[in-house]
């Protein structure tokens, strides 16, 4: 019995990490735990029940910013010897409410904690929630801590961070994040319980998300096709808004933010309150948030990016309303972003392409400026998603969430006249609305068994206007799915199921008639997991996914000619859906030496849709340009993660990750195009002072990324470019104000001006990687609270 | 009450925010306004020769795609000149997927001072004596003016073949500043034709 509990605990720390980490960390939490080596404390937990007598199965579960330790009681006696000094804590027993807590650990500390009975209680049922999540798979976090010092960065930058996740770019510009070698539509992200809908289909569309939002980011490196739906092959990217803390009053943060070598200028404001009405447990609450970014051109050490600048601006809105049986919940969202493409990646044939390629700097070059001219995109996403969750019989937790999101994207070309140029015409419209429907149940107590099922519905439908790329189209899907997990002495297992049924009708204008083509997919998707205790602060998971996507449209109808890659693309309509199986497996170790992650994965594509060049180039009145099909190819994906935290010195400690993947094509053994190259992390952070007033830090970091030696050289136009070392250096300073920290965080980012192209940029044939670039934010958070 | 209305503020907000929710008005099962299409489709090249020293001597050869880069396939005439014969050449460039046909010719001739056509001979193997020498004849309005390509001579040389004649038409953004230099500015067009010198 009590290993099960051990486990559970285990697990629902990773499922804690999913959704609710921020609820846990108070916000006066101070640093992440790598940032934060004091000496090691003994932390004495006694537990009890209102009677004063010691509850014997408890346990708890000690953690830092990303990592947990789970300790069961001895007697109701439960130690810890941690090296953090800002601890969160969750204490549980069965039959009993949870303690959750945040403390400061200073010195030897002994803390009485008195549980109360638990009835069918919420706190529990929340647990149970996230303990649904997927928690065999491999899972990466940034909690807000990490979140505050990328302020300011696109979403896909704030994730490159992540072991096993890199970025895929476009200039300086777009960012698409890349999980285990996998981007585009093989990855959803689930933007506050809705999947994000945007035109994703398109290597220079980033995701239409503002980082900010979010409390915490998630990502689910692995198959995860029976909780997410069709899509979710290679990844699932969890961007989830958390409710405002019930005891914190009407509070708010605001963020400044600026860097030198976009000359970027970023504020956020984020203002929020709950307020309690009647009864314990119930209450109303409000967040309003909003951002707006302001940068000009990247700078690369030589010379300018002519035309990289950006704007966005964003708000969202979340309330609610809760109580005992009901919750009630609303969260908007609008994201606007305008974005310059670099000018000298517009190309006019593939000799000029091969010209800008020779020449070692871009063709145009300018001085630093905001503005923003063609070839430019302007972009706006709409989110509304409606939750509402029920308690029945205590025994059921039901739930329906709805959403609605509206998508427009315009894309602004060069143009041959200058009048034409000046004009306001978009030369791509898309228009993209989705609506999207969910139905689920589950168990709301504890036992061995749990179980969760759901309906899904979705409705999509796209209109074009301007240069044809892919045609109008309505999509329609539903699916149904169920989750179960045992937990039993050796370990927990779970398996999923899911059905899915795709549609859709693509809408073609020939002159005068208009010709609908309808497809329609079904697939299956699949999981089971396992995660065990293997004892000595180790833990073992692996989770076995299958999953399948549907072609996208631009895989089935593309035509035409792509300016950005000086390439003609084609899509087929006679692809079929592309289904994988992905292996993973993750080996965990929380020693007070040190903490180590270990992942390995294999994934195996039966179609793997994939662009190949059809010989000859095809001569065009612009010359010639080479072609590239969209074709089917089975597909073997498989590589290695690593992350070590180590605390060398009381103030000093290590951080590394590293990255290893690799794509090949079953049949004809060639690599694949645009696999992250093997890449290596490692950071030093050292505490210089640390009062209860007053916080000093300093950092420094190199990343590693080797040559990418496995792509298939006759696919590529260019070789692919040497590896390269940059180094990070960030200092910081923590103040406390009206009981809250305050931050003033400093950080050089390309530290010795570099010059070196990446692999996983589509500018790399035109241009280098932006330079030295010094950034310093301030984020003050402010309470209206009356203490 | 202040609780209240800090909390009915938001909520407002929130309602205000949702009843601004944009919409599409376009029907994805009737595509019937799909906008201005490519604008920057080009479909065809004419050039029209007048024998220098026999005016009644017209001959006109076109490369037609009638997609413009999509995936159906150029027609492209074969040039046939007469040897030790100069010819005036005039260029059309149309766009015919356009009602009525858009005349590309106009724009190049209104933004001349950033195009610039290059013409280039290549002799086929076995046909190296063949010449064909090319001097454009018309100017932009630059101080001084330079060479813009919409109208020029070719003197074909006495010995007959066969080769290649490329025109290739440099665009210079609006913010650069034109060249000569065939490598320069970016490919508007770039088109081979058959070319037969016979008596």
């Amino acid at each position: 019995m009590k290993t099960i509990i051990w486990v559970l605990l285990v697990l629902s720390y990773l499922a804690t990490s999913v959704a609710k980490g921020s609820d846990l960390l108070s916000s006066s939490e101070p640093r992440d735990w790598t940032t934060n080596l004091g000496s090691v404390h003994k932390l004495t937990l006694i537990v009890q029940d209102q009677n004063g007598n010691r509850i014997p199965e408890a346990i708890a579960q000690a953690s830092h910013e990303g990592h947990a330790h789970v300790h069961k009681s001895n007697n109701g006696v439960i130690t810890f010897d941690l090296s953090s000094d800002s601890v969160r804590l969750v204490v549980q027993a069965i039959g009993y409410n949870s303690y959750r807590g945040s403390i400061l650990l200073r010195r030897d500390t002994t803390i009485n904690l008195t549980l109360s009975p638990a009835s069918a209680d919420k706190a529990e049922i929340e647990i149970l929630t996230l303990y649904q999540r997927t928690q065999t798979q491999s899972i990466s976090r940034l909690g807000k801590e990490d979140l505050n010092k990328a302020k300011g960065q696109m979403l896909g930058e704030v994730l490159g961070g992540l072991s096993g996740v890199s970025m895929f770019k476009t200039g300086a510009s777009i960012v698409k994040p890349v999980i285990h070698g996998q981007s585009g539509q093989r990855i959803i992200i689930m933007n506050a319980g809705a999947k994000q809908e945007g035109q994703q289909w398109g290597d220079e569309h980033a995701p239409e998300i503002d980082p900010s939002v979010a409390d915490s980011l998630v990502v689910v490196k692995g198959a995860a096709g029976v909780r997410y739906g069709p899509d979710a092959i290679g990844g699932v990217i969890v961007v989830e808004p958390t409710k405002p803390k019930a005891n914190a009053g009407t509070v708010g943060e605001a963020t400044f933010a600026a860097s030198s070598n976009n000359r970027m200028g970023f504020g956020n404001l984020r203002l929020e309150t709950y307020q309690r009405i009647g009864a314990l447990k119930s209450g109303v609450y409000a967040r309003i948030q909003t951002s707006g970014k302001y940068a000009g051109d990247g700078q690369i050490p030589t010379y300018n990016l002519v035309n990289t600048g950006y704007r966005e601006r964003n708000l969202s809105l979340l309330t609610g309303i809760e109580g005992y049986y009901g919750h009630l919940e609303a969260f908007y969202s609008l994201f606007q972003t305008e974005l310059g493409i670099f000018a000298g990646s517009h190309i006019g044939n593939l000799s000029d392409l091969q010209r800008a390629i020779a020449g070692n700097e871009p063709r145009i070059q300018g001085p630093f400026s905001y503005d923003i001219n063609r070839p430019r995109q302007a972009i706006s996403h709409e989110l509304l998603r409606v939750k509402y969750e029920h308690l029945v019989c205590n025994k059921i937790k039901v739930g329906i969430i709805g959403s609605r999101q509206y998508n427009t994207r315009q894309e602004y070309d060069i143009l041959r006249t200058a009048a034409d140029n000046a004009s306001d015409r978009a030369q791509l419209n898309f228009r993209l609305t989705t609506f999207q429907g969910e139905i689920f149940g589950m168990n709301a107590q504890v036992s061995k068994w749990q179980h969760r099922v759901g309906i899904t519905a979705m409705r999509q439908s796209n209109t074009w206007d301007g240069r044809y790329l892919i045609p109008s189209f309505v999509a329609t899907g539903v699916g149904g799915y169920s989750t179960q997990s045992y937990k039993s002495n050796i370990g927990i297992f779970e398996a999923g199921l899911r059905y899915d049924l795709r549609q859709m009708s693509a809408y073609f204008n020939n002159s005068l008639t208009i010709n609908e083509v309808p497809r329609q997919w079904q697939g299956l998707a699949a999981n089971f997991g396992y995660v065990t205790d293997l004892g000595h602060h180790l833990s073992w998971t692996t989770n076995l996914g299958y999953a399948w996507r549907p072609p996208s449209v631009n895989e089935l109808y593309s035509d035409g000619l792509h300016h950005g890659a000086a390439a003609i693309e084609r899509g087929d309509a006679n692809l079929t859906a592309e289904r994988s199986v992905k292996l993973t497996t993750t080996l965990e170790a929380n020693l007070p030496t040190a903490m180590l992650v270990a992942t390995a994965y294999v994934q195996h594509f039966e179609n793997y849709i994939y662009m190949v060049p059809r010989l000859p180039a095809e001569q065009t009145i612009r010359g010639a340009f080479p072609v590239f099909q969209f074709t089917q190819v089975p597909a073997l994906f498989y590589g290695l993660d690593l992350d070590a935290t180590v605390p060398i010195t009381n103030r000093l400690s290590a951080k590394g990750m590293a990255t290893l993947v690799f794509g090949t094509q079953t049949t004809s053994g060639q690599g694949i195009l645009f696999v992250p190259p093997p890449r290596l992390r490692v950071n030093f952070n050292y505490q210089l002072l640390s009062t209860d007033r007053y916080q000093l830090y300093a950092g420094i970091g190199g990343l590693t990324v080797a040559q990418q030696t496995n792509a298939p050289a006759d696919l590529d136009y260019a070789p692919t470019p040497a590896g390269y070392t940059v180094w990070t250096s960030e200092a910081g300073l923590r103040f406390r104000t009206q009981g809250q920290w305050a931050t003033l965080h400093l950080q050089i980012d390309n530290l010795l001006n570099s010059q070196y192209r990446d692999y996983l940029n589509r500018f790399r044939y035109y241009a280098d990687e932006l330079g030295r670039n010094v950034s310093i934010r301030l984020t003050v958070p402010f309470s209206f609270q009356k203490s | 009450m202040n609780r209240l209305f800090r909390t009915s503020v938001l909520v407002i907000a929130l309602g205000l925010a949702i009843s601004a929710c944009k919409k599409d008005n376009a029907n994805p099962a009737n595509p019937n306004n799909p906008g201005a299409g490519d604008e920057e489709v080009i479909t065809t090249v004419e050039l029209h020769f007048t024998n220098a020293s026999d005016t009644t001597d017209h001959r006109h050869y076109r490369w037609y795609d009638a997609d413009g880069s999509g995936s159906g396939n150029a027609v492209v005439d074969s040039i046939v000149l007469k040897p030790s014969t100069t010819y005036n050449v005039e260029v059309k460039v149309l766009d015919q997927t356009k009602t009525p046909v858009k005349n590309i010719a106009e724009e190049i001739e209104e933004e001349a001072n950033y195009h610039r056509f290059h013409y280039t001979f290549t002799p086929a193997q076995g046909s190296t004596a063949t010449t064909v020498n090319t001097t454009i004849t018309d100017l932009d309005t630059q101080t001084p003016p330079q060479p813009l390509g919409l109208r020029f001579s070719s003197a074909t040389g006495a010995a007959a073949g066969k080769g290649t004649f490329n025109i290739n038409l440099r665009h210079f953004a609006n913010n650069s500043i034109k060249t000569n230099v065939a490598t320069d500015g970016e490919s508007d067009l770039d088109v081979d034709f058959r070319l037969v010198v016979k008596p």
